[in-house]
């Protein structure tokens, strides 16, 4: 039942988009709009049932209304989802079809590219709607502000811990060397760090292992690698019950989404004493980094890659509030990204003629 | 935007889950949106079927649906039947609903309206509503203050008011049309008419049809209803459960839907049926079963546009004459389908299904022609 979700969740708006001519089933779920307008990418995938697409578009949306809090936005939360196989089903029509629809929510959720959709589809969906983010030749692919932004996450974690930020001689296995795992191997062996890198395509690793002086290890032993930090940049849910206990690290960060199986995982690391860097905080880099584009005067590299730079503050504020408060720091990253939402909800009340 | 109650909103309860995709592909609708306001208690779906012809319109109902299914379903069929409404009424609107999940008598606040008010506003003017069964003109004064695409406010806000003379008065020259299509003429002295439901629009359709000259007999659930109308306009009254029976040469049927059904049909003794009631076939299958024994059938949302009409103009800014006008159109629309269904041997309502695809196609046609961006003056 959809209300039901929305109800328990808090969902303001959900859309089924439908488009007999091109084929287009889509949803859009818009989670909480106090902060401003819901943004939160566009998703292609195979979905078995509707139900599972329902779910998934809620889960997202409502993910992304506690990253944009989190990382100081004034974006709220959404998410849509194109059921339909991307290798087989896109073509322009579709994606104009869904630029429409994106439109005629006039603003109220700004679309940008996600799993299974690709910058050239964001042109598509452009020629329709204004309300689209990370088309090409605008701030392009946002890979190496994510890793930049889970460097800084990395060295926020290091101070809680060492008291001492540096990564000079730390070690750090990474897990999965796509787009935001070279990138941050590179910034981690560039400030002195030692890598052990793993991936499911070897020729991944090696290049890794060439550049940049990496140990690779297969991919179902790193989590048992001794190292300072564990930094999961693949799949998610890999901080399970099996995984958790063979961790020989003090700090979990890195850019994968939803790293806990189970809520109840982080306080799993926290009874074994390792620090984990809520994956929502440390990955926001991406967003931060595309929102620039609607800011006045337009994209700025310089000036996104300095905001994306405030993680570290982010980081240490939700590693401050767990501390402080007794609770896990992936229940401190909520009570971060609520207390913003409640603060910011408030200044509404205040009436102010429209300018 | 209608004027009946809702009747009892037919489907299973519970069991076997329906895709909302599937609906929507067997339908062909364009967007259905889930709205929820926690602090307000709003569970609204607003559904758009078809927006070739223009924004969607289509009335707000509220009703405490048993799930979340029928409010889905309801809401879907209805918008689905407001763009051929629409499409036929010649205004440049297409089809939409908006379902309130909840009980009108306990759950209606200023808070649930205006943020409903809200949601219809983010759409900006894609869809346009009003009241329908279980809302009244008072609730969209308050969902106005959050929205502009509100229509059927009372006179005071701007609105144009009642729409009950408006819908009467189509009615009445639908029958006229059925009239000249099976006598050959549309002459209404000492035609017997049987008007089913004194409601408002049941009791003025009575009025205009014994000024006409027709010998007129009402009937309503409620007898005393239906006494002091007679007797006011010089009608007779008959029982509510024989009104089927009653021998006549018009049914016009002004109460609930679903009363040309299996049972109903083989005891009608009239040659006509047209009235203003929604929904009145029980199944489209029935249409075929009137035309089977020859009784020949005013499509219901042709005849009762009158009430669509007035509030459509509203957005032009409401001129009463031009809605008369265009609601008179009625007739020679009727006669179309008529023509139609005749020629080829078809259920009125299915002519009246033709004559819908022609308007859409023809306005589908009219898009793909570019028109440069008005140029303003320098």
């Amino acid at each position: 039942m959809v209300f039901d979700r929305m109800e328990q969740l808090g969902h303001e708006q959900v859309v089924f988009c439908h488009d007999k001519y091109s084929g287009l089933k889509a949803i859009i779920a818009i989670h909480d709009t106090t902060l401003g307008p819901a943004l939160g990418g566009c998703r292609m995938w195979p979905y078995a049932s509707e139900e599972e697409a329902i779910i998934d578009a809620l889960r997202l949306a409502r993910g992304m209304t506690y990253k944009n809090a989190a990382m100081g936005l004034n974006y709220g939360g959404g998410k849509s989802v194109i059921i339909g196989n991307p290798r087989t089903d896109k073509s322009e029509a579709l994606f104009r079809a869904f630029g429409q629809f994106v439109e005629s929510l006039g603003g109220r959720y700004i679309t940008a590219e996600d799993v299974g959709t690709t910058a050239e589809d964001m042109a598509f969906i452009a020629m329709e709607t204004a309300h689209v983010v990370g088309l090409p030749g605008r701030s392009g692919d946002p890979s190496p502000a994510t890793a930049y932004g889970v460097f800084c996450g990395i060295k926020a974690c290091l101070a809680e811990v060492y008291g001492d930020e540096s990564l000079q001689g730390r070690r750090v296995a990474i897990q999965g060397l796509g787009h935001v795992g070279y990138h941050l191997a590179r910034l981690l062996r560039e400030a002195g760090a030692e890598l052990i890198v793993t991936d499911i395509d070897p020729e991944r690793a090696e290049r890794a292992a060439r550049e940049f002086d990496a140990r690779v290890v297969p991919p179902d032993t790193v989590y048992d690698a001794e190292c300072d930090i564990f930094a999961p940049c693949a799949l998610g849910a890999i901080l399970n019950d099996e995984t958790i206990s063979r961790l020989r690290c003090r700090i979990v960060a890195g850019s994968a989404n939803n790293q806990l199986a189970e809520p109840r995982h982080a306080a799993e690391l926290e009874r074994r004493g390792i620090v984990y860097a809520p994956d929502y905080v440390i990955n926001g880099g991406g967003v931060i980094h595309v929102a620039e584009e609607t800011a006045p005067g337009g994209y700025n590299r310089e000036r996104a890659f300095a905001k994306v730079a405030t993680i570290y503050d982010k980081v240490r504020a939700v590693l401050r509030i767990a501390r402080e408060e007794g609770i896990t720091t992936a229940e401190a990253a909520d009570r971060l990204a609520e207390r913003r939402l409640e603060a910011i909800g408030r200044l509404r009340r205040f009436h102010l003629p429209s300018r | 935007m209608e004027p009946q109650r809702a009747g009892t909103v037919k489907g299973s309860s519970g069991g076997m889950r329906v895709s909302i995709f599937r609906q929507m592909e067997e339908g062909g609708h364009e967007a259905l949106i889930f709205c929820y306001d926690r602090p307000a208690g709003l569970k609204a779906i607003i559904a758009l079927h078809d927006t070739t012809l223009g924004p969607g319109l289509g009335g707000c109902r509220m009703w405490p649906y048993a799930s979340e299914d029928e409010a889905v379903r309801d809401s879907l069929r209805l918008s689905q039947g407001m763009t051929a409404k629409s499409a036929l009424a010649g205004v440049n609107y297409g089809g939409a609903k908006v379902v309130i999940w909840g009980d009108p008598r306990s759950d209606k606040s200023e808070a649930l309206f205006r943020a409903l008010g809200r949601f219809i506003e983010s759409l900006g003017g894609r869809v346009i509503t009003g009241t329908d069964a279980g809302t009244y003109p008072e609730d969209f004064v308050l969902a106005r203050s959050e929205t502009r695409y509100v229509v059927g406010l009372p006179v005071e806000y701007g609105g144009s008011g009642d729409t009950s003379e408006t819908t009467s008065f189509g009615v009445f020259a639908g029958i006229q049309a059925c009239l000249e299509e099976v006598y050959g003429t549309d002459d209404l002295r000492d035609r017997r008419v049987v008007v089913q439901g004194c409601g408002k629009v049941g009791s003025r359709l009575a009025r205009l049809l014994v000024e006409a000259g027709a010998a007129v007999t009402v009937a309503d659930v409620d007898l005393q209803r239906a006494r002091e109308l007679a007797s006011s306009c010089g009608a007779r009254v008959v029982a509510a459960e024989d009104v089927y029976d009653e021998p006549c040469d018009v049914f016009a049927p002004c109460a609930l839907g679903g009363v040309l059904n299996d049972d109903t049909i083989p005891r009608l003794r009239c040659r006509i049926v047209a009235g203003a009631a929604n929904n009145q076939l029980a199944e489209p299958r029935h249409a075929e079963e009137l035309r089977r024994r020859d009784i020949l059938w005013a499509p219901d949302y042709v005849i009762n546009a009158g009430g669509l009409i007035q509030v459509a103009d509203e957005l032009e800014g409401f001129d009463r004459d031009r809605v008369l006008r265009k609601t008179a159109a009625i007739r020679p629309l009727l006669a179309e389908i008529f023509r139609v269904a005749r020629q080829r041997s078809i259920t009125t309502l299915e002519a009246a299904d033709i004559l819908v695809r022609r308007r859409l196609t023809g306005a589908a046609h009219l898009r793909s022609f570019y028109r440069p961006p008005a140029r303003t003056a320098r």
